[in-house]
């Protein structure tokens, strides 16, 4: 077992040419990476998960929905793996537009092997960062969900850098009950300390945003 | 109530008329209060006086009470009256009576002709002095009825405020004589009474009572009155003549009574009565006014005899009301008798129709039958005209709808003659170059069977007809269909042995094209009517029609395909982009292949099994790669070009019409402007067309977008001065950028969202291919494309 598979990332093919599909698949899994064939754009939306790591190779010209038209569709559904065209023709203004809908990366049959593989490597790469950092932000999210209303507001101050006194004025409570609220919020969210709160928490915002 | 009434009625109408007739009875009416007997015996001497005086008038004296007096009088069954004044002021007023005279009394010692009333009492009762103290009293009186024994002390009682039927404690009727009243009165027995003046006097003169014993209220001193009063004083009896007696009469009467001497009518020894004039009996009347009695009784019970005085005209009415509804109730019987008669005889008339009916069902039945049949028989005539109706419809749809190809709607039209008629087949024979050929043939046991030339040895025509022999029918003019049954001759076993054929002529353009032969192993004749042979005709019409429009079709066919090769050719460079990517694939896919392999066995884990299989891969994308370039190959086929001469107006006319239809759909005009005497030219005329084609369908695009105003294609020929031959396609169209005219000839330059850019650059390269040059002009109003070709140099 490679160590891709075991981290589960999985490179996806989608090319209507059965021969090109099929040796690509035979290329790639030359360097143990899993693959998973698909002949159209819409069989492959409807037989990807989303918490899934890897990256789509797509060829550029398909019947049906093109590789351009997928990757727009994905982008639009906050598809998280990142996308290598293939393309037989490039042309600049398709280029532009591959590259404004976020595609990793563009590349001109007849390619190089290694090129590719490498592109494919570092593609992986990327989807598995973006998903820890997207793990990190659920966390973040999960924790802040535990917090009550008032220990919310409570964290709120602490981000803005009130100090206890300020804020047992603005919510019109003690300073003894702060001190509780602190207390509570510091173990739900799991922050050895107030840095750490804080990073914590802008996490957490970002992610709502 | 009406009828109860009608003897009355009648009595009252006829009575007047027996009056007259007994004229000479005269009858007296006489009040009797103290009954008969002493009436007939106080006034019989009257009545005997007046028929001594008067002897040829027989008087009878009518005595009465006082219901009998009203009665009579009303009834006139009395001819004079004598009652008393209250009496007589009542059948004044109701009857007209009319007094005559007063009775006038001598009695003891005085003349009275008025009398009055005494109300007494006795003079020891302490409680009674005057006619108030009468209040809660007892009274005793003749009756209510009597006037002098009641009514004239009424008045005074009155006068004094006591109603005597509310105020006295106890009214006592005595009735007559008035004599007990006095002993009532004098027992104790009530403690007043009353009666009328002189009663008491003349008792006490009889000793029968002790006048100083009594007290008489309101005692009143009249002068000229002699007796105890307490009331008014009231003119005696009157005799009276009714109003239907005679006034002759009355007056003859009137004149013996009042010259009858003193005594003529005694009552007793010191007492007579005698007449004199009729006094005033108005204080009577004002007597029974105050009262409300007699005339002015206010409920007063109406006689029967007024009540039909009164309302005898609404008796009448109601008596002509009944006598109508009598009358009428008879008319609706007789009527309906009538009504019973004519019904019997309208029952009669009724059963006659009935037959009549039955009779007339018969004749409808057989009508009907009648009907039926001759329907049964329209309807056979009628399905036949529908079956026709059908074919025809049939045919109909068949010629009309368009998209189906001709070989098609010609089948269509054969299947349909042969459907028509019930033949086992059809078939189409034409004659060709070597003889007679089958060009197609539907038949409905073999579901359909086509050909075209059948071997000229095996085709037999109507059985037998040769090849000359057809010809001849063929250029005959008469001969539009044939029939003909015949026997085939050496068959197989269990083949038919006879044949019916039905040939029908099919012109196309006007010319013999051949015939259409219906066949059937029955015989033809049984039902080849006039309707169906004008529809045969018609099939067969519409056959060459069809049959010249795909002659027509297939040359344009011809020539299209010719186009399409040039098409394709010319957009080889179109294609040529197209096919790197087609070879890109196999490409590709082999040289993945040939990677992974290299990948493995770098890594030493590459298996033989694995390899073979992906050997056989690469070698079948290498057959792919392969087959593509045999696929472009035979795309440019057709690489020679065939020159031939042409007109080079005739060409764009040609051009111009294969996209006529399509510029006439999206409103675009075209004009053709064309300069005559054009010299011939030799060039490849499809690759021309190509180009003319190409330039005109860029102008069609050019036009054709929504803001465009006015759309306009020109398409001009002119020679320059060069000796060149110019062909310009002129649009109105959105022109071209600046600066870019040159570039549209460049390959992969396009303005068209679905353009491939190679149209002119091919254009151009076939133009410059022929020797000429293709140009852009802008400056004006329109985008001018032009071609100029050389001229041919020689021929």
């Amino acid at each position: 077992m490679s160590v891709n598979e075991e981290s589960g990332a999985i490179v996806f093919i989608v090319d209507d040419d059965a021969s090109v599909r099929d040796s690509l698949r035979w290329l790639i899994e030359s360097v143990q990476l899993p693959v998973r064939c698909f002949a159209t754009a819409q069989e492959f939306l409807d037989g990807y998960k989303s918490q899934q790591t890897g990256c789509v190779v797509l060829d550029v010209r398909m019947p049906g929905l093109s590789g351009l038209d997928l990757q727009e569709e994905l982008q639009q559904q906050n598809f998280v793996l990142p996308v290598i065209i293939i393309t037989g023709h490039a042309d600049v203004p398709m280029a532009v537009r591959a590259f404004k809908s976020g595609v990793f990366d563009f590349i001109e049959k007849p390619f190089n092997d290694q090129h590719l593989i490498d592109r494919i490597q570092q593609a992986i790469e990327k989807s598995r960062s973006q998903k820890v950092s997207i793990q990190r932000r659920q966390d973040a999210r999960d924790r802040l969900q535990k917090l009550s209303s008032r220990e919310k507001q409570v964290l709120d101050c602490i981000v803005a850098g009130c100090s206890n006194k300020t804020m047992a004025r603005e919510l019109d409570i003690s300073v003894k009950t702060i001190e509780t609220h602190r207390a509570n919020l510091m173990s739900k969210m799991e922050a050895g300390s107030v840095s750490e709160l804080v990073r914590i928490a802008l996490l957490a915002e970002r992610g709502t945003e | 109530m009406a009828l109860l009434l009608l003897p009355a009625v009648l009595f009252f109408q006829v009575q007047p008329v027996s009056a007259q007739q007994e004229s000479a009875v005269v009858r007296i009416g006489v009040l009797a209060f103290r009954g008969h007997q002493q009436a007939m015996s106080r006034w019989q001497p009257m009545a005997d006086y007046l028929n001594a005086n008067l002897p040829w008038i027989r008087f009878k004296i009518v005595p009465l009470n006082l219901q009998q007096v009203r009665k009579a009088t009303a009834a006139e069954k009395i001819d004079f009256v004598l009652t008393n004044p209250g009496n007589y002021v009542l059948l004044e007023s109701r009857y007209g009576a009319s007094r005559i005279a007063t009775l006038k009394r001598h009695w003891l010692g005085h003349d009275y002709s008025r009398f009055g009333a005494v109300v007494f009492t006795r003079r020891d009762n302490p409680d009674i002095k005057s006619l108030k103290d009468i209040k809660g009293r007892s009274l005793m009186i003749v009756n209510n009825h009597a006037f002098g024994g009641f009514q004239m002390a009424w008045r005074e009682l009155k006068e004094v405020g006591i109603d005597p039927f509310k105020d006295i404690a106890e009214l006592k009727f005595n009735g007559f004589p008035q004599d007990n009243i006095v002993h009532a009165v004098m027992n104790g027995e009530v403690d007043a009474g009353t009666i009328r003046t002189g009663l008491l006097e003349n008792m006490a003169l009889n000793g029968k009572v002790e006048l100083d014993k009594i007290r008489v209220l309101e005692n009143r001193n009249v002068e000229g009155f002699q007796f105890l009063l307490s009331t008014r004083l009231y003119p005696e009896w009157p005799l009276a003549k009714l109003k239907h007696t005679p006034d002759e009469l009355a007056s003859k009467i009137v004149v013996a009574l009042l010259s009858a001497p003193k005594g003529a009518f005694s009552l007793s020894g010191t007492d007579w009565v005698s007449w004199t004039i009729p006094l005033d009996y108005s204080n009577v009347n004002e007597l029974m006014r105050e009262l409300r009695i007699g005339p002015y009784l206010p409920d007063a019970q109406l006689s029967l005899s007024k009540t039909i005085k009164e309302y005898a005209y609404w008796l009448i009415m109601i008596l002509a009301v009944l006598f109508g509804l009598a009358l009428l109730s008879i008319y609706v019987l007789r009527v309906n008798r009538r009504l019973v008669d004519t019904q019997h005889i309208l029952q009669d008339e009724i059963a006659e129709r009935v037959v009549a009916q039955e009779k007339l069902n018969e004749n409808k039945r057989f009508l009907e039958q009648r009907v039926v049949e001759r329907t049964a028989s329209l309807a056979e005539l009628n399905s036949a005209l529908q079956h026709s109706e059908i074919t025809l419809r049939e045919l109909n749809r068949i010629v009309s709808v368009f998209p189906v190809p001709l070989e098609e709607k010609i089948r269509a039209l054969i299947e349909l003659g042969r459907k028509h008629f019930g033949f086992a087949s059809a078939s189409l024979y034409r004659r060709n170059e070597d003889g007679i050929s089958v060009v197609l043939m539907v038949g409905s046991d073999s579901g359909e069977v086509a050909t075209s030339n059948i071997a000229d040895d095996t085709t037999v025509f109507m059985g037998g007809i040769g090849v000359d022999e057809f010809d001849e029918m063929l250029q005959d003019d008469e001969v539009l269909l044939a029939e003909k049954s015949f026997q085939v001759d050496g068959k197989a076993e269990g083949e038919v042995d006879l044949l019916s054929c039905v040939a029908v002529k099919v012109l196309v353009e006007g010319k013999p094209y051949g015939f259409l032969c219906l066949a059937d192993d029955q015989d033809v004749s049984r039902n080849l009517g006039e309707v169906d042979r004008d529809i045969l005709q018609l099939i067969a019409d519409w056959l060459g029609m069809e049959i010249a429009r795909k002659q027509v079709g297939d040359r344009e066919q011809q020539h299209l395909s010719d186009l399409a090769h040039v098409t394709r050719l010319s957009t080889m460079g179109e294609m040529a982009s197209g096919l790197a990517h087609e070879l890109n694939q196999p490409l590709t896919a082999i040289a993945n292949y040939l990677r992974g392999c290299q990948r493995r066995i770098d890594r030493g884990n590459l298996e033989v099994t694995e390899l073979t299989a992906i050997m056989q891969q690469s070698i079948q994308e290498a057959e792919r790669a392969a087959k593509i370039i045999r696929r472009m190959r035979a795309f440019v086929n057709k690489e020679d070009p065939h020159h031939e001469r042409i007109e080079i107006n005739e060409l764009i006319t040609r051009v111009s019409g294969f996209l006529r239809s399509e510029m006439e759909r999206k409103s675009i005009t075209l004009a053709l402007s064309l300069a005559e005497n054009l010299p011939i030219l030799i060039v490849d005329a499809i690759q021309i067309e190509q180009v003319l084609l190409n330039l005109l369908r860029n102008a069609i695009d050019a036009v054709n977008v929504p803001w465009q105003g006015e759309k306009k294609i020109e398409v001009a020929s002119s020679m320059t001065e060069a000796g060149m031959l110019n062909i310009e396609v002129r649009d109105t169209g959105i022109g071209l950028p600046d600066g870019e005219q040159q570039q549209i000839f460049d390959p992969f330059y396009t303005t068209k969202d679905e353009g491939m850019g190679m149209g002119l650059s091919i254009s151009r390269t076939i133009i410059e291919a022929h020797g000429g040059t293709m140009y852009t002009d802008t400056s004006g109003q329109h985008t001018i494309v032009g071609v100029a070709l050389p001229q041919s140099g020689d021929t």
